[in-house]
C-alpha cells in the first residue's frame, strides 16, 4: 500500500470516519423520485383542468361575437393552467434530470415523456369526472376566477353585447342591478330575456348575459346564464347512464 | 489482507470489502491516486501541495459515500465525477481560474490532431514546442470545453464515461467536444499557431 493510502487509512481511523448509511441515500433518492412523481401528477391535474375548461367554454356565443372558432379558442384558453402545466413539467424535468442516472436522458426525452404521462393521466382524470372535482375546490379559492383573463375579456364588452357581473339588486323581476367585472353598475332589462341554463337568479349569484347596451350604464338583456357552468357528472357516468 | 488477491478483485469487489473492512480501501485508494491526481492536476494546475489535500478530500469523500455508489455503474467514472466536482468547487470557492503552474510538455501532444490542418506537424521539435503552447491554450477555454477535452484526449475516456464523470447526456458530450474543439482550433489560429515561426 503507498504512504497516501496509508495516510488515508490512518485519517479515516483517527477521525472514526463511517460510510454514511445506505438509508440515507435511499431516502435521498425517494425524495427526488417523490418530488418528480408529485411534478407530474399536479401536471396531469393541470391537464385535466385544461380539459375540462376547454369544454367548459361558451361555444355557443362565438358565432355572436363575430370571432372564428380558433381565435375564440385562443381568447379563452385557461392560460393560468397551461403555465402551470410548463411549470410542473420543468419542475418533473428538474427532478427527473438529479436522479441516479436522470443525466443520461435528453431534456426533450424527459419532458416529451412527463407531458405524455401528465396528459394520459390528466385524460384519466378528466374522464373520470376527478377534474370537475377539482375545479370545484379551486372556485371555492377566493379571486379564482380572476384567473379565467380570456373569459373575463370576453364578457366585460357590453358594446358587443356581452355583460358579465354579480346581481346585486333583484328588483321587481324585469329590472335587476349588476355589477359588473370592473365594478361598474348596471341597470340591466331582463324581462324579455331568456335563461340558458337552469340556475337560481338571486342577490350575489354572478351571471353572464348577451344583449345590447341601451344607454349609459344600460343594457338590455336576450340571454341569462350563471357565470360557471353548474357541475355535471362525470363523462364516464354520462355515457353509463345513456348506455342504460 | 492479502494483496495479490486483493490487486485481482474488481473495484466493485473492492467496495463491498471496504464496507465490511476499512483496510481494504487503501486498495482501492492504490488503484485510483496516481490517476485521480492526474487528472486534477490537468484541470487545476494546481501546486502538488493542493492536489494532495485536495485528492485527500476526494478519497475521504469517497469512503463517506461509498454506499451511493451503483455497481450499475463504473466505479472509476463515480471516482472521476467526485475528483471532478471537489476540485471545480475549490478554484470556485478561492475564486480564482486555475493557474499554470506546472506545464509538461507532453500533455499538449495529444491536443495537436485538433489543430488546424495547415500546422505542419512533421518535426519533432516542433511538435514539442507546439504541445507546450497548446497545453497553454487548453487553460484559456471555458471550464466546460476544458474538462470535456481532457477527459477525451488526455484521459482517453469514452463518451460514456464522460457521460457518467461530467453528468451530462452522451449526445451532449458529443456537442460539447464539437464545441471545444471549434472554440481551442479557434484560439489556435488568433494565437498564431498556424503561423510559420511556430513550425
Amino acid at each position: 500500500m503507498s504512504e497516501f493510502a496509508k495516510s488515508i487509512i490512518d485519517k479515516i481511523k483517527k477521525a472514526h470516519l463511517k460510510p454514511i448509511p445506505k438509508w440515507v441515500f435511499l431516502l435521498r433518492r425517494s425524495v427526488v423520485w417523490g418530488s418528480f412523481g408529485l411534478s407530474v401528477l399536479f401536471g396531469s391535474m393541470a391537464v385535466s383542468i385544461i380539459l375540462f375548461q376547454i369544454k367548459d367554454m361558451d361555444y355557443e356565443v362565438y358565432r355572436e361575437m363575430g370571432s372564428s372558432l380558433t381565435g375564440f379558442v385562443l381568447l379563452a384558453l385557461p392560460y393560468f393552467w397551461l403555465v402551470l402545466l410548463i411549470g410542473f413539467l420543468a419542475l418533473a424535468y428538474y427532478h427527473l434530470r438529479h436522479t441516479k442516472s436522470g443525466y443520461r436522458h435528453n431534456v426533450f426525452a424527459i419532458i416529451g415523456l412527463s407531458l405524455v404521462v401528465s396528459v394520459l393521466l390528466g385524460a384519466s382524470l378528466y374522464a373520470t369526472g376527478i377534474s370537475e372535482n377539482l375545479e370545484k375546490v379551486f372556485r371555492r379559492i377566493p379571486n379564482y376566477e380572476r384567473l379565467h383573463f380570456g373569459k373575463r375579456m370576453l364578457w366585460n364588452n357590453p358594446e358587443q353585447g356581452f355583460l358579465a357581473g354579480t346581481i346585486i339588486h333583484m328588483g321587481d323581476g324585469r329590472i335587476i342591478l349588476l355589477r359588473d367585472l370592473e365594478q361598474g353598475s348596471w341597470r340591466v332589462d331582463i324581462e324579455k330575456a331568456k335563461m340558458r341554463r337552469e340556475f337560481e337568479m338571486e342577490r350575489g349569484v354572478r351571471v353572464r348575459l348577451t344583449g345590447t347596451a341601451t344607454g349609459d350604464y344600460e343594457f338590455k338583456a336576450f340571454n341569462i346564464a350563471p357565470w360557471l357552468r353548474p357541475m355535471n357528472p362525470p363523462p364516464i357516468f354520462r355515457r353509463m347512464e345513456l348506455q342504460k | 489482507m492479502r494483496p495479490i488477491k486483493c490487486e485481482k478483485k474488481s473495484d466493485k469487489q473492492l467496495v463491498q470489502l471496504t464496507l465490511k473492512n476499512t483496510d481494504y480501501f487503501g486498495y482501492l485508494v492504490r488503484r485510483y491516486e496516481e490517476k485521480l491526481n492526474r487528472y486534477i492536476r490537468r484541470l487545476t494546475h494546481l501546486d502538488a501541495e493542493t492536489i494532495e489535500d485536495l485528492l485527500q478530500e476526494v478519497f475521504l469523500k469517497i469512503y463517506k459515500n461509498l454506499n451511493d455508489y451503483d455497481s450499475d455503474f463504473s466505479f472509476s467514472s463515480w471516482a472521476y465525477r467526485i475528483a471532478h466536482n471537489e476540485a471545480i468547487s475549490h478554484f470556485r470557492k478561492n475564486e480564482k481560474r486555475p493557474k499554470t503552474v506546472q506545464i509538461n510538455n507532453e500533455e499538449g501532444v495529444n491536443f495537436l490532431d485538433i489543430l488546424p490542418d495547415d500546422i505542419n506537424l512533421r518535426d519533432d521539435y516542433v511538435k514539442k514546442e507546439l504541445a507546450q503552447k497548446v497545453r497553454a491554450l487548453i487553460d484559456e477555454l471555458p471550464e466546460k470545453y476544458r474538462a470535456v477535452l481532457i477527459l477525451k484526449f488526455m484521459e482517453e475516456k469514452s463518451y460514456e464515461e464522460i457521460s457518467d464523470i461530467l453528468k451530462i447526456p452522451a449526445g451532449t458530450v458529443a456537442t460539447q467536444l464539437n464545441r471545444a474543439k471549434a472554440h481551442f482550433k479557434q484560439l489556435a489560429i488568433d494565437n498564431h499557431l498556424n503561423k510559420p515561426d511556430n513550425q
